[in-house]
């Protein structure tokens, strides 16, 4: 009779989704395969956030080394300093005072806690929750308070130094910081509340984006994104670094029951449990913080930083941060490499998206915590 | 036949029994907010320029890095800022001072713009100079406004010259003594 | 209109009747629903900025009063870099914001129910907003984008998702007022709460709610990002004005209705018409009834913006699920029992 293909039309949308969107976190351009609203295909293009990073290391004298680190990624800045460093130190066998390994640990936390607010601001902003948006930007307010207190910088604290920290923590800020711990638990149960247990934000958070294990294996995903697929690997427990050791850390994973393993909803549960576990991992290193230096080298010091190379690994929020020093006896690095995390769910994305509604992509996006700028470093 | 329709309909009285019921608790938490409810539920942000309430500069902690300040009094012109700045946004340059074992500092042009706030000169200067105020509201309409001159000024002639005046009548009056 | 133009009785020879009601629908939109507007958009800021705990609108004005003035002067400065919009989706940007509009003719603004007292009142305001749905399915659809096309779909199928149960819910209503013209349903209802429509029983109180949800679905306000339509960046600071204008007129016609229809309308308590027949006579009153009816209005849409801000926003195809699988039946068991009541009622 006649052949309906011919009057109704059913190619495919193709359209891009440019460097600057509002489903966007970070700038990046998707190019998507629509069949109706179900996304068929996705190709990504990264490079917008290109700083030169690696490069610009390289021309450093160590000493600013540390604070090119620190702009790798800016709301995840003192792991990157701290793979540094413990780079550094071990090509100059330079021993830290364990009081500098629990000031770097506490660090690490209040970042990784700062760190996961920011998502779980994302993922509320995406869904149109906007009071849990700002209630969660408050109180990330409150950490980075605390990392202002220490430090003097809110984003890029530049505090570590080759061989230990560059000073004490100020007067009364171990108080501040349980006080604020203490504050944040009581968020978390209202957040539950507001967003996680609400029956809306279950309706646009399950079964969306799902990564299977599989596939997190493959594109080398680690952090919470492959916790939440069951992949359990958190690098504080298996490989402790800096005084990770004496710390008893119980690292949140996807029961293995769970149905939906792997999608969005999984993510954002395993990043407010990783909050939880960072504040019980803060008040124990404050309770076991020891009498001692701070760091083993002072400022007036010279860096000299003999031959030979160093790969460090370093749990940071979004996954495992890898650092590869390489230094040939000058003033400044021959070459500084890191691996970050946040490529493997770039990489994974083109598999993730299809089979997702097009209403979908800013959910997506904003769980599996991106971050571009340490993509593109 | 009979459970799977009854079960059908039980789960579908579940699911508008839910949705219903993930109206309350957000709502009742967004209302305490509204009412300012308690400790827990008050607003937290201040209007900006605010003379009164808005956190001054003394209301930031003491390591606050804002832009940076040089003492010229007791900077020696070593120039070990300069070597190590990221991002080299301090100019120096020197000359000879009347006593001349010490450096005069004719230029110290710091580019707050371009500056990152590392500290990492602070902490190298050595006789304390360089040091961070807590000051950071930069919005000019003029770039060259950010450049932050700290030193003397380039020495003129005349001042050479009464300079190597002033030295020759020190020495005469030491050989005199 | 008599009453008012009983003041100036020269109108009446000078210009006919309809020159008079273009004139009342003019001054109305201007002295009524405008101010109207720019308070609920203050009040609609202060209310999200009290429930993320923050200030709000704090400098313009005594608390920030005249902040959306100032928005007002300070977008129609905006200057234009990009290239100028594509001429299809602006023809059908301006006939949505015509048609939406005008409904202004024939909202029944208490005494103005009189004048436009057709006896299919209520259906007639929801053909213009359907055909107001479809005009803004056409604003994306010509825009020619892949996007565009699909952003219109999903409101056109949001908006027809929700005329289904609207629309038997607006049934159910003049059942129990026993007709679509506005005035018999508001003299149906009286003042106090038991007598609203709404709680008169048990069906009407279901169907209610059923409108509410499928209104909010059908006047197109359920899935916008921020509430700003998603396509409006055509830049000329005017546009933005009219679109914002037009997203809070819609939350207005949306509470409007639900107010006249199941709120008790612009329905005074006896004692206070004499009071203000005394006082003024009829314009008196009829500015009372005025008032009532917009202090009501005015509060279902600051709980409009309340649940926008406080609860996260639903996918725009889990919206046309609950609209036809639960609203649906929902709505039709409300009429069936409405219908057994007054069929009940006729055979006593």
């Amino acid at each position: 009779m006649f052949d309906s293909s011919e009057w109704l039309n059913t190619d495919l949308n193709t359209f891009e989704i440019g460097p600057y969107d509002y489903r966007l976190q970070a700038p990046m351009k998707l190019s998507l395969k629509a069949d109706g609203e179900l996304i068929v295909s996705a190709a990504i293009e990264t490079g917008f956030l290109h700083k030169g990073v690696e490069k610009a290391l390289e021309i450093q004298k160590w000493r600013a080394s540390i604070a090119y680190a620190d702009r790798l990624d800016s709301s995840a800045a003192v792991f990157a300093e701290l793979a540094l460093c413990l780079g550094v130190e071990e090509i100059i066998m330079l021993p830290v005072p364990p009081r500098a390994q629990k000031i770097r640990i506490i660090l690490s936390e209040l970042n990784r806690i700062s760190s996961h607010l920011a998502c779980v601001a994302a993922v509320a902003r995406s869904t149109g929750a906007l009071a849990v948006m700002h209630h969660v930007l408050r109180d990330r307010e409150q950490v980075l308070d605390l990392l202002e207190l220490v430090s003097g910088a809110r984003f890029s604290p530049n505090f570590l130094r080759f061989g230990g920290v560059k000073e004490d923590v100020s007067d009364g800020f171990i108080e501040k910081m349980i006080e604020t711990c203490e504050t944040i638990l009581i968020r978390l149960k209202e957040y539950d509340k507001t967003l996680i247990f609400s029956d809306t934000f279950i309706g646009r958070a399950k079964k969306v984006g799902l990564i299977e294990k599989k596939l997190a294996n493959e594109t080398g995903m680690t952090g919470p994104n492959a916790k939440a697929t069951g992949l359990m690997y958190d690098v504080r427990s298996s490989s402790p670094y800096s005084g990770y050791a004496d710390i008893d850390i119980n690292v949140p994973l996807a029961p293995a029951g769970h149905e939906h393993l792997g999608d969005a909803y999984a993510r954002i549960l395993i990043r407010i449990q990783e909050i939880a576990t960072s504040i019980d991992i803060l008040k124990q290193a404050a309770e076991k913080m020891p009498i001692g230096d701070f760091c083993s080298k002072k400022p007036e010091d010279e860096i000299i930083v003999p031959r030979g190379e160093a790969y460090i690994r370093v749990e940071s929020s979004r996954g495992l941060l890898g650092c590869h020093v390489v230094s040939d006896g000058g003033p400044t690095p021959a070459r500084i490499q890191f691996r970050t995390p946040s490529m493997a769910g770039v990489m994974a994305l083109p598999k993730v998206l299809p089979g997702n509604k097009l209403d979908d992509l800013s959910v997506i996006l904003s769980s599996m915590d991106l971050g571009m700028s340490e993509v593109d470093k | 036949m009979i459970e799977s329709v009854i079960s059908s309909v039980y789960d579908y009285f579940k699911e508008i029994f839910f949705r219903f019921r993930s109206f309350t608790e957000p709502s009742i938490t967004a209302f305490c907010y509204m009412f300012s409810f308690g400790e827990k539920y008050k607003e937290v942000t201040e209007q900006y320029p605010n003379p009164i309430s808005a956190k001054t500069a003394d209301d930031l902690p003491a390591r606050s890095r804002g832009f940076l300040f040089n003492d010229i009094d007791k900077c020696t012109g070593c120039g070990a800022c300069v070597d190590v700045c990221p991002v080299k946004c301090i100019r120096l340059e020197t000359e000879p001072a009347w006593d001349e074992s010490k450096t005069w500092v004719s230029v110290f042009d710091i580019n707050q713009a371009k500056c990152i706030f590392c500290g990492i000169c602070v902490e190298i200067c050595h006789p304390n100079a360089l040091i961070h105020s807590k000051n950071y509201e930069g919005a000019v309409d003029n770039m060259n406004k950010m450049i932050n001159s700290f030193g003397r000024s380039f020495v003129t002639e005349g001042q050479r010259r009464k300079w190597a005046l002033a030295r020759k009548q020190m020495e005469e009056d030491w050989l005199t003594q | 209109m008599t009453p008012w133009t009983s003041f100036f009785p020269w109108v009446n020879d000078y210009f006919p009747s309809w020159v008079q009601s273009f004139f009342g629908v003019f001054i109305a939109t201007l002295l009524v629903i405008v101010p109207l507007l720019t308070i609920f958009v203050y009040l609609s800021r202060k209310i999200s900025a009290d429930i993320h705990a923050r200030i709000g609108p704090a400098v313009v004005g005594p608390a920030g009063m005249f902040q959306p003035v100032a928005d007002l002067l300070k977008i129609l400065q905006r200057h234009t870099v990009v290239k100028e919009a594509p001429l299809a989706p602006l023809i059908w940007f301006y006939l949505r914001w015509m048609i939406f509009f005008s409904t202004i003719a024939i909202i029944p603004l208490g005494f103005a129910a009189s004048i436009f007292n057709s006896e299919l009142g209520i259906l007639f305001f929801f053909w213009i907003v359907l055909a107001a749905m479809l005009a803004t399915m056409f604003v994306g659809i010509s825009h020619g984008s892949a996007q565009g096309w699909f952003l219109g779909m999903q409101i056109w199928a949001q908006a027809v998702a929700g005329a289904f149960p609207a629309s038997v819910t607006i049934v159910c209503a003049a059942l129990h007022s026993g007709s679509f013209q506005w005035t018999m349903v508001v003299d149906q209802q009286g003042f106090s709460p038991l007598y609203w429509s709404a709680f008169s029983n048990p069906f009407q109180f279901i169907s209610f709610l059923v409108f509410l949800s499928s209104g909010v679905a059908l006047v197109g306000l359920s899935n916008i990002l921020d509430g700003v339509f998603v396509y409006n960046d055509y830049g000329k600071g005017m546009r933005i004005i009219l679109s914002k204008l037009l997203y809070c007129y819609s939350i207005f016609l949306w509470s409007i209705m639900a107010v006249i229809l199941y709120l008790g309308a612009w329905n005074l308590p006896p004692r206070l018409i004499s009071a203000a027949t005394y006082i003024g006579g009829n314009p008196a009153v009829n500015i009372t009834q005025l008032g009532c009816l917009f202090i009501k209005c005015f509060f279902l849409m600051l709980v409009m913006v309340f649940l926008n801000n406080a609860l996260p926003r639903r996918r725009s195809d889990q919206i046309t699920y609950y609209c036809w699988r639960i609203l649906g039946p929902l709505s039709l068991l409300a009429l069936f029992g409405e219908g057994v009541i007054n069929i009940g009622g006729m055979l006593k």
